[in-house]
Formats: C-alpha cells, structure tokens, sequence
C-alpha cells in the first residue's frame, strides 16, 4: 500500500480542507480519469480499493495512473483510553484531496469498459466523484 | 485557419469583486498585451468565447478583437477554468500579427486503429499536443497520424509526424508520441486463491501493523 518511506514529522497537524484544488485538476496521462467532487481524506486502503476494483473490471490491457500520494499521517488514540497523556500514534495515512483533484486516470481500454471499472472505483472512495474524459482544451 | 471577431469592452475595475460582478453578467474578465503595446483590461463575452473556442481552429483560432472601435488580431492563451465546472474563469489575449511566426501547442490525434492493438497490444499516447511555430493563419487545428500498420512494439516518434508546410515543429524528434505496447497479464486471476490474496488487502480484513517511517 502507499506510503511514505522516511518523513520528517512522524505527527502532523489536522490542517483545514477549504477551497478548490490548485492544481492537478486536467488529465495529465490517460484518456479517462476519476474527479473529485468535494473534499476528504483519502486513505492508502481507500486509494488501493479503487485500485484493486479498476484492475479488475479492465482484465488486461490499459493503463491506470494513481495522481494522488498519501503523505499526511493521521493519528488515533486507543479505544477507552483517558483523554491526555499526549497526541495518540499514527493509524493510518491520507492524501488531502480538494474539489477539481483528478484521483486516477486510465487509458488503452474503450470508454464503456473505462467507465464501468471508474464507476465501481468510485464506490470505494470517500467523496462524491466523476468521470472524466479527454476532450480538447475549451 | 478560422477567423472570429468578438466585441471586448475595457474594465475599469480590476481585483476579484469586480472580476465576480462581470463573471455573474455571463462575461469573461480577460486581459489584452503584446507587440510592445500596453496591457489592456477587458472583459468578452463568455458565451461567444466558448462557441469561437470549441470551433474547427480550437484555442488557435485567430480572432479579432474589436476594443473601443479598433481591431486587433490576437490568439487567446492561458486560460483559467473553474477546476470543478470547467467554466472559463479568464483569458489572456496575445497580439499577433499575421506576418509574423509564433508558438503554438496543435493537439495530435492518432487514427484508425492499430494492427498491434487488434492483436491484443495496448496503444499508449504519450504526447497529445505538439509544440509547433508557424504565422497564425498557417496552424492546422490537429496534427493526424495514421497508426493503421502499428503492430505490437512498434512505436510513433516526433519525426514520424506529417505537419503542413509553413509550420515548423519546435520538439524534439526523438520523443515519443505513440507506441503499442504487449498485452498485459490480469493481475488477479479470477481463481479462489488470488480473490483471498487481494481481497484482504483491498477489505482490510487482515490490517498490517503499519510502523511509522523513522524520523
């Protein structure tokens, strides 16, 4: 699953999900892609889901690109612990995703193949998204 | 290439509250420079931009501005889209004159369909635009390549394009616009075995003790 090798802070603070995302927002590689809709969290075990469920619905042939990297570590504190003794240990790890963030893109395969396995794909995120295909710049 | 007019009126008021009043009056806040003359704030109607845009010549198509009764010839570039509705936000006008050549990005489109991925190969396009230079009235709205005889491995470079005459390509040769690569092997096999293996990672069933990565 995707994570980070080494980082700098093994803690980091929640930070704020406000506004649309700066970049990344066109297709970049693939001839299809999933958009966000709304922001979230998107952890390692969601990012491989909608993976392992694009894969799968494609076979073989095509070509599935993963845009986002989670590197935020999120912290939890154990079950029925007593509030305090300092910030609980890293759980798991997130990719901060904003409105307009294309997720996945996806090429080689025809549309209604592409877009059935990025509809089952979607069912494994967090966060209401679309699909998306390449057209020319307007 | 197309020509298009389209009427642009200067704004006074520049900053995002006015940008936001001219957007919600269904106009475009866009900006005119080049050739050495001053920056002009103007805002064009975003109706007629999109249909001047999504025409045969694309976002190459040379368009008239008519700016307090003058013309200039200018290409628009750099434009702003809303990252979730796609509306255009703003343009960027650039001046250009008709007997002069400028750079262009033309979108490559590759047709028929290939020997190699009738035989199972998968057609990758690596490049979709190309950089090109060219007077403004000489740009082809697409750059086609026929991939009709691609077999499996072959592959389509830069140099293999065919670009009209008057138009000079600015990228390398060597780069790689196309190729077809060999079928890949399904990862998961639909056999029992590999529905287990996958599906505890993908379910979480089995949640690996994930170690920090060290300081």
């Amino acid at each position: 699953m995707l994570m980070p090798r080494k980082v700098r802070h093994r803690k980091v603070q929640r930070g704020r999900l406000t506004g649309m995302a700066k970049g990344g927002t066109r297709l970049a590689f693939g001839e299809f892609g999933i958009q966000a809709l709304e922001p979230g969290w998107l952890t390692n075990r969601q990012i491989e889901a909608a993976r392992i469920a694009m894969t799968r619905h494609i076979k073989r042939g095509g070509k599935v690109w993963i845009n986002v990297f989670p590197d935020k570590p999120i912290t939890q504190k154990p079950a029925e612990t007593r509030m305090g003794s300092g910030k609980g240990n890293p759980e798991k790890w997130v990719a901060v995703v904003k409105p307009g963030r294309v997720l996945f893109e996806l090429s080689g395969v025809p549309e209604p193949i592409a877009r059935e396995a990025m509809r089952l794909a979607i069912h494994k995120l967090p966060m209401r998204a679309r699909f998306i295909v390449r057209e020319e710049e307007v | 290439m197309a020509d298009a007019t389209l009427i642009a009126e200067r704004r006074p008021a520049a900053g995002k509250g006015p940008a936001g009043r001219i957007r919600r009056e269904g106009l475009v806040p866009a900006v005119v420079y080049g050739l050495g003359a001053d920056n002009v704030s103007v805002s064009v109607s975003s109706r007629e931009l999109v249909h001047i845009l999504s025409g045969g010549s694309g976002m190459n198509t040379l368009i008239t501005l008519k700016i307090d009764g003058t013309d200039e010839l200018a290409i628009a570039r750099q434009i702003q889209r809303h990252p979730v509705k796609g509306s255009v936000m703003h343009v960027d006008f650039v001046r250009v004159r008709a007997d002069q050549t400028i750079q262009a990005e033309i979108p490559v489109h590759l047709v028929g369909e290939a020997e190699g991925a009738v035989r199972g190969g998968v057609l990758e396009q690596l490049v979709h635009t190309l950089t090109v230079e060219a007077k403004p009235s000489d740009f082809p709205p697409s750059i086609e390549h026929d991939v009709t005889a691609i077999e499996i491995g072959g592959q389509v470079y830069v140099r293999d394009l065919t670009v009209p005459a008057g138009v000079t390509v600015l990228q390398n040769g060597d780069d790689l616009v196309a190729q077809i690569s060999a079928p890949r092997v399904a990862e998961v096999p639909e056999g029992a075995e590999g529905e287990v293996a996958e599906g505890a990672v993908a379910e979480g069933a089995a949640p690996p003790a994930e170690a920090p990565p060290e300081e």
